[in-house]
């Protein structure tokens, strides 16, 4: 899978964001906020081609974090990714 | 051919027209904003006004939207390979009897067909120049935004809400109730980030309201306003907060990537600069009071 290469990360204040702008006719577009971990991640799997594996090692190699809780953790990222529409397929 | 020249929020707007064009005549609005020709200045938008029907092929063109408040079923904005189509007239219409804009993909230079029976007696021509003002002008720093503005020759206080919330109302209570505050605009003020400033300035553009008044000013705070059983000021964090308030009273084309980030980067500089705020509101003077205190208190005007 590939991020959504039209999407762009942005840090505004604190925040970090993602702004979707809706193509439809009525105005449906979404502000996302993500915490630093996704940020993170959202800018390592940029432009690449990714699985569930890639994101577990980027987890295990950055952060203090056991196996499982990577496997969890990436599960959870991608699920989320999935549902806010940000993964192209 | 002839031409003139209109300066608004610090942007050139270059008008070329058939002889036969009043154009003075069908754009009273714009009359404080007129400046001398100068050839040597490369405006930032050129317009061309003709009375000619186009003959664009709009018979592959995409769809992008038919929902208008201000022209309801009259209006439609579609896309060919290299044009913005924007069209104020039924569907059904022959080409001689509809408006029709067609710009470039930046819309830095558009054609302007008009609908001769309607020219001096509408003010499509104006709010087709503002279509294409308001996209183009995202890359120079500057937004046209749909706000009620009050000055008070010192610094002006912007205020935002949905249709209907009370914005003019709200403005109305601030000229009655504030000492020296009066109206700068009432709908579409265009605001400018300048280095480390923001200032929001009057254009020929103002909804209802006749309030054409080519000023510029500090902005001092925008606040959206939210109707409420009791009057309270919130102020929004410097992040998604303040980003989530003032977007919708943005207008940039969402099919338009480029258009759509300069955007994005005149709301971010905005909001490293000045305070944003909701005020959950009454429409009463008590709002309007309560309103002015938190904003000398967020900027620290007391002290000065």
């Amino acid at each position: 899978m590939k991020l959504r290469n039209d999407l762009q990360l942005r840090k505004l204040g604190e925040d970090f964001i993602i702004i979707d702008p809706g193509q439809e006719m009525v105005d449906m577009s979404k502000v996302f906020t993500l915490n630093e971990t996704a940020a993170f991640l959202w800018e390592e799997l940029h432009d690449t081609e990714f699985s569930e594996e890639t994101v577990i090692q980027i987890l295990l190699e950055n952060y203090e974090v056991d196996e499982a809780l990577a496997i969890k953790d990436a599960k959870r990222l991608i699920q989320d990714f999935v549902k806010g529409g940000l993964i192209s397929v | 051919m002839k031409t003139a020249d209109y300066l608004v929020a610090d942007n050139l707007i270059r008008l070329s027209f058939e002889d036969s064009i009043d154009v003075k005549s069908s754009l009273p609005s714009f009359k404080d904003f007129e400046i001398d020709y100068n050839p040597e200045v490369e405006a930032v938008l050129n317009i061309d006004l003709t009375l000619k029907s186009s003959n664009i092929d709009l018979s592959d063109a995409k769809l992008l939207s038919d929902v208008s408040i201000v022209w309801g079923d009259r209006f439609k904005f579609e896309e060919v390979a290299d044009y913005y189509v924007t069209s104020v007239e039924n569907s059904e219409s022959k080409e001689t009897e509809l408006w029709r804009m067609i710009s470039d993909k930046t819309f830095k230079n558009s054609k302007i067909h008009i609908k001769a029976t309607e020219l001096y007696d509408s003010n499509i021509l104006s709010w087709m120049i503002m279509v294409a003002f308001g996209q183009r002008v995202l890359s120079n720093n500057t937004a046209l935004i749909h706000s009620s503005v009050v000055e008070n020759d010192d610094y002006a206080v912007s205020f935002l809400g949905k249709s209907g919330t009370g914005k003019s109302t709200h403005s109305r209570l601030w000229i009655g109730n504030n000492p020296g505050f009066k109206l700068l605009n009432d709908d579409n003020p265009a605001v400018r980030v300048v280095d480390q400033e923001v200032y929001i300035y009057g254009t020929p553009w103002s909804g209802k309201t006749a309030c054409y008044i080519n000023k510029k000013l500090k902005l001092m705070s925008i606040v959206r306003l939210a109707q409420a059983k009791e009057n309270k000021m919130e102020w929004k964090g410097k992040g998604v907060d303040s980003l989530v308030a003032l977007l919708p009273s943005f207008t940039a084309i969402r099919w338009n990537s480029t258009i759509f980030s300069s955007m994005l980067s005149v709301l971010e500089n905005i909001i490293e600069r000045i305070h944003v705020g909701q005020l959950n509101c009454l429409p009463d003077a008590a709002a309007a009071e309560l309103c002015l205190n938190e904003i000398k208190k967020v900027n620290k005007l007391e002290y000065e």
